[in-house]
């Protein structure tokens, strides 16, 4: 389905019930810029693509009712199913079907590093997200404060880590699959005892959390105001306001987002007690909608602005 | 502080044949080596630090990781498990691979451990560096003549699927040609033709911290594909990829 009217013209890559997805196409159909919507699941029914990627400005992406080139797209949006499915009608064995699914999620995700156009995000500016510990050394080394931590599947070590964390420890997973973060407790540090893979065991950090969202140059900082240990999963109780930031953290921030080819990124911060800053997390695909509907910050259409290079 | 040997670690497939050679090299110096078989890196008691891992209370000096970071390393874990876990035990090896006191083979970036270590990813960066590759074609083409399809999770040829299937899986193919395959080590062809193409191949990807890797070129001298997980079934070639590595190694360990 497309749109017409508007002379700019943006792809949407998402699931239909993606939330940030059907914003940012209000948001352009708002400023009448035409959208085209890409299903992953419709790849090779609704719509092909076809390119040389040595040639990249003839590729084309072909709808049942209108070829564009590359060229004719000014940005992409992307939102990938994290359950996605085969397209009606195909019928695979279960090895079949794995392969498949990775097979045409590879295709789009080259398709996307190499379009010549703003996509937000291409798949491969994300990939430090996929581990925790990876990423919190990147984020030290360029100049963020980091709480103290030990990834570790050893109960000794993670009880005399967290014995020296002053206000307690918290742990999460290592890889980027959502886990909650929760204090270390003697449940947990039985799971390590009978067996179980490494997780992070990190210093909890009295203070308060703040989200930063940053799309290429502008920084939107929420600050969250709960009792909860992790407020995303917490949600009784959250209050979400804007805030300021240091201008040396929103200085860093700006700078790892380019570095790291985002155009929107979203860090997660504790602030202490006494204001030291410590960064806990770089979000390539940053739930910014529920921040912007509390607080009004205008980060999707300044997201459309990036993609549309308005 | 540890008491323990600093140790090398290799994770490999019990059948590979680098790693046996290459951990022979090891003890043969007295250099203390832990082999890890893969599919049980699950089960493996490890802690890391900001720049430290141990493994049993080993300090880890060394790492060869002959693994596919995509495979399964948690045959001991349940069923339902495995998924999670998996992925658990992927990001912690990445941050492992990634610690300044360990001397890496093949230290690949999170974009190459995570999008796999074949060769989209390098292809993506040889284009971007200017090395010469052959022509590749990606999704919904009316092709004539023969082609090759190259699945984006493997190096490997295979007969081009139909047309319909190459719309949907967005498919990448190149002519089929006569290809020449190299496999260079630390910068050295130990087995195979002495293309330019290698060699160019072969210094971009040392510079990318990737020490071996089977590079395919075309008659032309132009890169077909990247393997920077090759398998050497050939004992021969094996030995003395593993001997060239373990070369290198050893001038790079902080230990001696």
């Amino acid at each position: 389905m497309c749109y017409l009217g508007g002379s700019m013209r943006i792809c949407i890559l998402s699931e239909p019930t993606d939330l940030s997805s059907i914003y940012i196409r209000q948001l352009a159909k708002n400023r009448g810029i035409e959208v085209v919507e890409l299903r992953e699941n419709l790849l090779g029914t609704g719509w092909t693509f076809k390119f040389d990627d040595q040639n990249i400005g003839e590729g084309l992406i072909e709808l049942e009712n209108k070829s564009l080139k590359f060229s004719d797209i000014n940005g992409v949006f992307v939102r990938f199913d994290s359950e996605p499915v085969l397209p009606k009608g195909l019928d695979l064995a279960l090895k079949d079907k794995e392969f498949f699914l990775a097979e045409r999620r590879a295709a789009l995700e080259y398709l996307l590093n190499i379009l010549p156009i703003e996509v937000a995000n291409r798949p491969c500016s994300g990939w430090s997200n996929g581990s925790k510990p990876f990423q919190m050394r990147l984020l030290e080394k360029v100049g963020f404060n980091v709480p103290n931590w030990i990834a570790t599947n050893q109960e000794k070590v993670a009880k005399e880590f967290a014995l020296n964390c002053a206000d307690g420890a918290v742990y999460k997973s290592c890889s980027g699959l959502r886990s909650r973060v929760r204090r270390l407790n003697v449940n947990v540090l039985r799971r390590l005892r009978v067996g179980t893979t490494p997780f992070i065991v990190q210093e909890y950090i009295k203070g308060r959390d703040v989200r930063v969202h940053v799309v290429k140059s502008k920084v939107f900082a929420t600050e969250v105001i709960s009792k909860n240990v992790d407020y995303r999963f917490d949600t009784n109780d959250v209050e979400l306001r804007a805030t300021s930031l240091p201008i040396r953290i929103s200085d860093l921030c700006c700078k790892v987002v380019g570095e790291e080819g985002f155009v929107v990124g979203g860090f997660d911060f504790r602030v202490s007690e006494n204001e030291k800053w410590f960064c806990l997390e770089l979000n390539p695909v940053p739930t910014f909608i529920y921040y912007e509907m509390i607080t009004g910050q205008p980060i999707g259409k300044t997201l459309l602005d990036a993609i549309t290079k308005s | 502080m540890s008491t323990k040997q600093p140790t090398v670690v290799v994770v490999s497939k019990g059948s590979d044949l680098l790693s046996k050679f290459f951990s022979e090299e090891l003890h043969l110096k007295n250099i203390e080596v832990k082999e890890i078989s893969e599919d049980i890196l699950g089960d493996v008691q490890l802690s890391l630090k900001r720049e430290v891992l141990t493994i049993e209370g080993h300090p880890i000096i060394g790492i060869l990781f002959r693994a596919i970071p995509s495979s399964t390393f948690t045959k001991n874990f349940i069923d339902e498990d495995q998924r999670f876990c998996d992925a658990e035990i992927r990001a912690t090896w990445l941050a492992a691979l990634h610690l300044d006191s360990i001397l890496v083979v093949n230290r690949y970036d999170a974009i190459a451990w995570f999008e796999g270590v074949n060769w989209p990813v390098w292809r993506r960066r040889f284009i971007q560096g200017g090395l010469p590759v052959s022509r590749f074609i990606f999704g919904d083409f009316n092709v004539k003549g023969r082609w090759s399809w190259y699945p984006y999770k493997y190096s490997l040829p295979y007969p081009p699927p139909s047309k319909i299937m190459c719309q949907f899986m967005g498919s990448a193919l190149t002519p089929y040609v006569k290809r020449h395959a190299s496999l260079v080590v630390c910068n050295e062809i130990v087995s195979g033709e002495e293309k330019p193409s290698a060699i160019a191949a072969s210094n971009f990807l040392t510079n990318k911290g990737i020490q071996i890797a089977k590079i395919t070129s075309d008659q032309k001298g132009l890169i077909v594909t990247v393997d920077t997980q090759p398998e050497i079934s050939e004992a021969r070639i094996a030995k003395r990829a593993a001997h060239v590595l373990f070369r290198w190694f050893y001038e790079n360990l902080h230990i001696k």
